[in-house]
């Protein structure tokens, strides 16, 4: 038994040795022998030599060197080792192989290097971001977005331009402490126009504190018409950050996952999504979704049709099959059931009546019949004023007539002591208060005519902002005048108010207009006798001097004025100061102010009789500066119109009607709003002049024949007429689609919806286009809010907004091709109002309940006092109020096919998780 | 004895068991939990993923470094590790949505955990199924002493051939044409693949064959070689049985460097690519 071996003394054996012949799996190397059956008893050096090159490592010992060959190779040997401590029995060496441990190392080390390889030379050959996207795009980001190059990445996220560096500083927030551009900043930029800007990060897009008021209003018990289900008050908070609790904002790829493949559609969404937030969950649709309270919800439709009173009524008592498809087509999506035009669905029974609707024309101007002598014994002297229309009390104003007074400030008052409306039937003569408003009044009127005479659209534009609060564009204004012409308005005057110009001086015309300002600055400075006539020309000149036009070119233009050999020659128009030493400046005859009719009774009646007598003086005085005093009765007052070159200058001028070709006929079913306003010319009736044989005076209003509205091939008057019958200049409306009233209503509630609504406005307006007034417009069309929270009338039949979406949607086509639900009424099943029983129908109903009041406008006013956040989800539109001509469908209707496991009945077929107002494209 | 140690081992399997599903279910419920509140899932269990294949991974330096034996035993370690492994495999495809990856590094990512998870399973199925094989053969061989085994079993043919009773010159010629041969060379590929006794069968049969020609003292020279035939034959199925043992882990080790390594990129690119805030 050898001695243990001691490996301080010098031992160079390797470590095995000193061990066994056990093989030790953990060492590197192992014998190249090994492989064989034949391995080494060393075993390989560590650093993977031959350690087995003798049969033993002699040991020195006592000076000498000693066999340690060990007993299982065969113990020490005889021959014993060399001199210089060498074995004597010497092996050839052999290929020490590595280990299987060592072999899986050395592979796992080859593979790292291999990847590490293999992705430096996808990062050199610039298609890293190939290999790092986490799949294809869906099919429209990857359209947009294929000719990006390598820059698609950034086009939706922002790091994608970053260094590795920044990437890494980044995790660990050494980043810029600028508020970085995130994901869902670059996600709005290309979807703003999808979704409502200011909350398009907030839970469906709605305000918080909106979501909050469904909520509260869906957790009401008392709610019988809240749909959707109750929201969350409180949600979770995702560990890693991303907060989902009311209000916060959530990111848009909180459920728009990208780069799941072309295939995928990012906006489907699952019902476990929709339900994270609503504390009301649903299993399914069939088993425990809430039976529908009313659906399809009620809107106010854009066309208001009594479907009941066509069906069991109208049509039966024509003989006629009452047919969906008659007015319902499909559109080109199939979302809607779109309506045929008012021609091809209406036009049959309903163009007659408002064909004689607007044969009667709508008035901007009608003269009252007043009392003259009644007045002036109440010390209120009125002026001339025509002597048909000078005999006792009678008459009302036209609303467009009261709506333009209300900008003077005198007239305004007189028409609140009198009411809107007011019959002058009904005035009090012995009521001071009613007889000094209707004298404000007819003074309010003789201004109003001599402003529409001088200024002409000028004039309506500005008493239109005066009154309405409202910007009155040139576009808008076209379309409110129509090519309304002061020459109109000045023929009139001349014929109703030959003394207008003695008794109405421009500073009294509006003195709140610039002009009436000047003028007043002007007048100021000249003698209190020198009240004249002033003449058109005479403002003109003003007008150029103000604004610093040389004086010969003044005179260049003043010469050049239409109006010259009118009301005086322009040289004289031009010298104003000369023809006031002509004529002498305290014999002409002056107005007299109607504020100055007001104190001492005493001095009325002075004033009256002066007036008088400069009225009768007014022929002698006109004749003396040039200008011939119009009269009513005058035979020669037509022949000496200069006008008269496009008649035949005498009272009953004609001109042959005008056939439009049937293609510029204004279809009902185009948007009426998107037809360029348009010139009118039109045709004379006998004792009727239209303006439409004067020049234009506005050059920037185009003039175009006008259409003739249906009934193609007869003469129709279409346009503005001056009515000697009656005193009144009237717009003769085209039929139906007429622009002008459209605009007219448009203006009106316009102004109705930006609150505060004045009574007088919401008479216009009832005057205007109430279903039993001129305008009839109202009786079926209906009201919509605009997204700027002003309301406007539905003049289209689209009555839905498709930039507005709601909580629902439905897509009627993939509906309508099943054989069982190709009639519409298998769905759409009407509420019948039994004849002869006295009921009404829902529309009937609704459309009474809106008229009580004369109102009609219960959209309108409604939305005075909602904010802006309500817009589009509250129901606005929503036909609060109103009835459906439709019974409400059931759930067991949809229910019958939408089921789990054979129809989609997801949350997301029939709800919208964006609603509210989108920006139209 | 043995019946105690059953009992120990199945309350051990127990408890492992049990602590294992309770983590687990703890772990689902946090992961449905941010479900229901529209949380990113595939972050919070990307992370857990991340930190179970670093702790899979750790194994490896406990069996290296000694000095880490503090943290328990190796043998606690290798139940750790299949538990955690079954567990990281579940929480793989949750991370995924039960979806394969559409992207380039994705996929790679993905390919590379499931090579390594099934090499794990494989790996998994080997060790509890083969040593009762290889217990059935009857004598225990170390893998890396198997040529050497083999080396001595060619020694003993070749001392048979020489022995002066079996000096005939049928099974010499048996020996240098059919037996020599079969000690000494490896076994086919297909053998490695699918171990079989045909060949020993084959040899065995024709030693037995050999008896019709000889003489009866030089019958009883047949036995030894029929032993030597199947004591290589087991040699050969120990070498087949225990190198697949062995070969698993070529694909499960190597593998998992490349794993942490990609599997931290992914982590990077995901935080900087995110769609949140």
């Amino acid at each position: 038994m050898p001695a243990p071996h001691n490996p301080t003394d010098g031992d160079r054996r390797p470590v095995n040795v000193l061990q066994n012949n056990y093989h030790r799996p953990n060492f590197p190397w192992v014998c190249g022998n090994a492989s064989i059956g034949e391995p080494c008893w060393t075993g390989p050096t560590a650093d993977g030599a031959c350690g087995c090159r003798a049969e033993c490592y002699p040991v020195a010992r006592g000076g000498g060197w000693t066999c340690s060959r060990p007993l299982h190779r065969g113990g020490t040997c005889s021959e014993g080792p060399t001199k210089d401590g060498q074995c004597c029995h010497e092996r050839p060496p052999c290929v020490p192989q590595r280990s299987l441990r060592a072999q899986r190392q050395r592979l796992s080390y080859a593979v790292l290097c291999l990847v590490f390889g293999v992705g430096l030379i996808i990062y050199g050959s610039g298609k890293a971001y190939d290999v790092i996207a986490p799949g294809p795009l869906s099919s429209p980001h990857a359209e947009r977005l294929a000719h990006h190059g390598n820059d698609r990445c950034a086009s939706c996220h922002p790091q994608a331009h970053q260094s590795l560096g920044q990437w890494v500083g980044g995790l660990f927030g050494t980043a810029s402490n600028a508020k970085p551009v995130t994901q869902t900043d670059l996600c709005l930029k290309c979807h703003q126009r999808d979704l409502c800007h200011e909350y398009a990060l907030v839970a469906h897009n709605v305000a918080p504190s909106a979501l909050a008021e469904l909520t509260a209003a869906k957790l009401n018990p008392q709610a019988t018409n809240v749909g959707g289900a109750v929201i969350h008050q409180v949600s979770g908070q995702n560990v890693f950050g991303s907060t989902f609790r009311n209000g916060q904002p959530i990111a848009c790829a909180t459920c728009h996952r990208e780069h799941h493949g072309q295939e995928i559609d990012m906006k489907a969404m699952t019902d476990q999504q929709c339900q994270s937030c609503h504390g009301q969950n649903f299993h399914s649709f069939e088993l425990d979704h809430p039976e529908f309270k009313s659906w399809p919800r009620v809107t106010i439709q854009g066309i208001r049709f009594d479907h009941s009173t066509h069906h069991f009524k109208h049509f039966p008592h024509g003989n006629r099959p009452f047919e969906c498809a008659q007015c319902h087509r499909d559109d080109r999506q199939g979302n809607v059931q779109q309506l045929v035009g008012f021609d091809q669905a209406c036009g049959s029974c309903h163009q007659g009546k408002l064909e004689l609707s607007a044969e009667r024309g709508f008035a901007l101007l009608q003269l009252p019949s007043l009392d003259v002598e009644a007045l002036r014994s109440s010390q209120q002297d009125i002026g001339q004023w025509p002597a048909k229309l000078s005999q006792d009390f009678d008459g009302r104003l036209s609303p467009l007539c009261e709506l333009l007074l209300r900008a003077d400030r005198d007239a305004g008052a007189g028409l609140d002591v009198l009411g809107p409306g007011f019959d002058f039937l009904d005035l009090d003569s012995t009521d001071r208060a009613q007889t000094v408003a209707a004298g404000q009044v007819a003074w309010g009127i003789k201004r109003l005519v001599a402003d529409l005479t001088l200024r002409g659209n000028d004039a309506i534009r500005q008493l239109m902002q005066i009154v309405l609060e409202l910007p009155i564009d040139d576009e808008r204004l076209a379309r409110l005048s129509q090519n309304f012409s002061p020459t109109l308005v000045r023929d009139s005057a001349g014929l109703w108010f030959p003394q207008l110009w003695q008794e109405v001086t421009p500073e009294q015309v509006m003195p709140i207009s610039s002009i009436g300002v000047e003028l007043q600055a002007n007048s100021a400075m000249r003698e209190p006798d020198s009240r004249r006539l002033i003449l058109p020309n005479d403002i003109l000149a003003r007008l150029l001097q103000s604004e610093g036009v040389a004086q010969d070119e003044r005179q260049e233009m003043l010469a050049d004025n239409p109006l010259q050999g009118v009301y005086g020659s322009a040289t004289e128009s031009a010298k104003p100061n000369q023809s006031q030493q002509a004529t002498g400046p305290t014999n002409v005859p002056g107005p007299v102010s109607p504020s100055a009719m007001v104190p001492a009774t005493s001095a009325a009646t002075a004033d009256s009789q002066r007036s008088e007598k400069k009225n009768s003086d007014l022929p002698s005085q006109n004749a003396a500066i040039g200008l011939e005093t119009p009269s009513v009765d005058d035979p020669n007052l037509l022949a000496r119109n200069p006008l008269a070159g496009y008649g035949n200058g005498t009272s009953q001028l004609s001109m042959p009607a005008l056939e439009a070709p049937r293609d510029n006929r204004l279809s009902s079913n185009d948007d009426v709003a998107s037809q360029s306003a348009t010139g009118r010319q039109t045709t004379e009736t006998p004792g009727r002049m239209s303006n439409q044989n004067a020049p234009a005076q506005e050059p920037s209003v185009p003039v175009s024949p006008i259409p003739t509205p249906s009934g193609a091939g007869q003469s129709k008057v279409v346009g503005w007429i001056r009515d000697d019958g009656d005193y009144s200049l009237k717009y003769h409306l085209q039929g139906h689609a007429d622009l002008w009233m459209k605009e007219w209503i448009d203006v009106l509630i316009e102004r109705q919806s930006k609150g505060n609504p004045q009574t007088w406005l919401t008479f216009a307006i009832g005057e205007i286009a109430a279903p039993d007034k001129a305008g009839n417009c109202l009786l079926c069309h209906g009201d919509r809010v605009r997204p700027d929270l002003t309301a406007s009338v539905n003049w289209t039949s689209k009555y839905r907004d498709p930039a507005l979406k709601g909580w629902t949607k439905f897509n009627h086509r993939p509906h309508t091709l099943l054989p069982g639900l190709s009639d519409c009424r298998s769905c759409h099943q009407l509420r019948e109002t039994p004849a002869g029983q006295g009921g009404s129908s829902p529309a009937v109903a609704n459309r009474e309940t809106q008229t009580a009041g004369n109102v009609h406008l219960a959209g309108f006013s409604k939305m005075a006092g909602n904010s802006a956040d309500l817009v589009g989800f509250t129901g606005l539109n929503d036909g609060v109020g109103h009835r459906s001509d439709f019974h409400s469908l059931t759930k067991t209707q949809c229910a019958a096919c939408h089921q789990s496991g054979s129809t989609r009945s997801s949350c997301s077929t029939c709800h919208n998780y964006h609603v509210g107002q989108r920006v139209q494209k | 004895m043995a019946g105690p140690m059953i009992e120990q081992f199945w309350r051990r399997r127990l408890r492992h068991l049990t602590s294992f599903l309770l983590l687990v279910g703890v772990g689902g419920l946090w992961l449905y939990w941010q479900q229901q509140n529209l949380g990113r899932t595939s972050f919070s269990s990307g992370y857990v993923l991340f930190g179970i294949v670093l702790t899979l991974a750790a194994y490896r330096l406990r069996k290296r470094w000694h000095f880490l034996r503090g943290l328990g035993s190796s043998s606690a370690w290798l139940h750790f590790h299949i538990y955690l492994g079954f567990a990281a495999f579940g929480l793989f495809w949750i991370h995924l949505g039960f979806r394969w990856p559409m992207g380039t590094l994705e996929q790679f990512l993905a390919t590379v955990f499931m090579l390594i998870t099934g090499s794990g399973f494989y790996g998994l199925y080997l060790t509890r199924t083969y040593p009762k094989k290889l217990t059935a053969v009857g004598n225990e061989v170390i893998f890396e002493q198997i040529p050497i085994q083999r080396r001595q079993l060619v020694r003993r043919a070749e001392a048979l051939a020489l022995d002066s009773k079996f000096q005939t010159e049928i099974l010499i010629e048996f020996i240098d044409r059919r037996l020599l041969p079969f000690l000494t060379r490896g076994r086919s590929f297909y053998y490695l693949l699918f171990p079989n006794g045909g060949t020993r069968r084959t040899l065995l049969t024709e030693v037995e064959n050999l008896n019709r020609y000889l003489a009866s003292d030089h019958q009883a020279g047949t036995v030894p070689l029929k032993r030597l035939i199947q004591d290589k034959d087991d040699l050969d199925f120990h070498y087949a049985l225990q190198g697949r043992l062995k070969g698993w882990l070529f694909v499960h080790v190597c593998l998992t460097g490349v794993l942490i390594v990609l599997a931290g990129l992914h982590t990077l690119l995901v935080h900087v690519f995110q769609g949140g805030f």
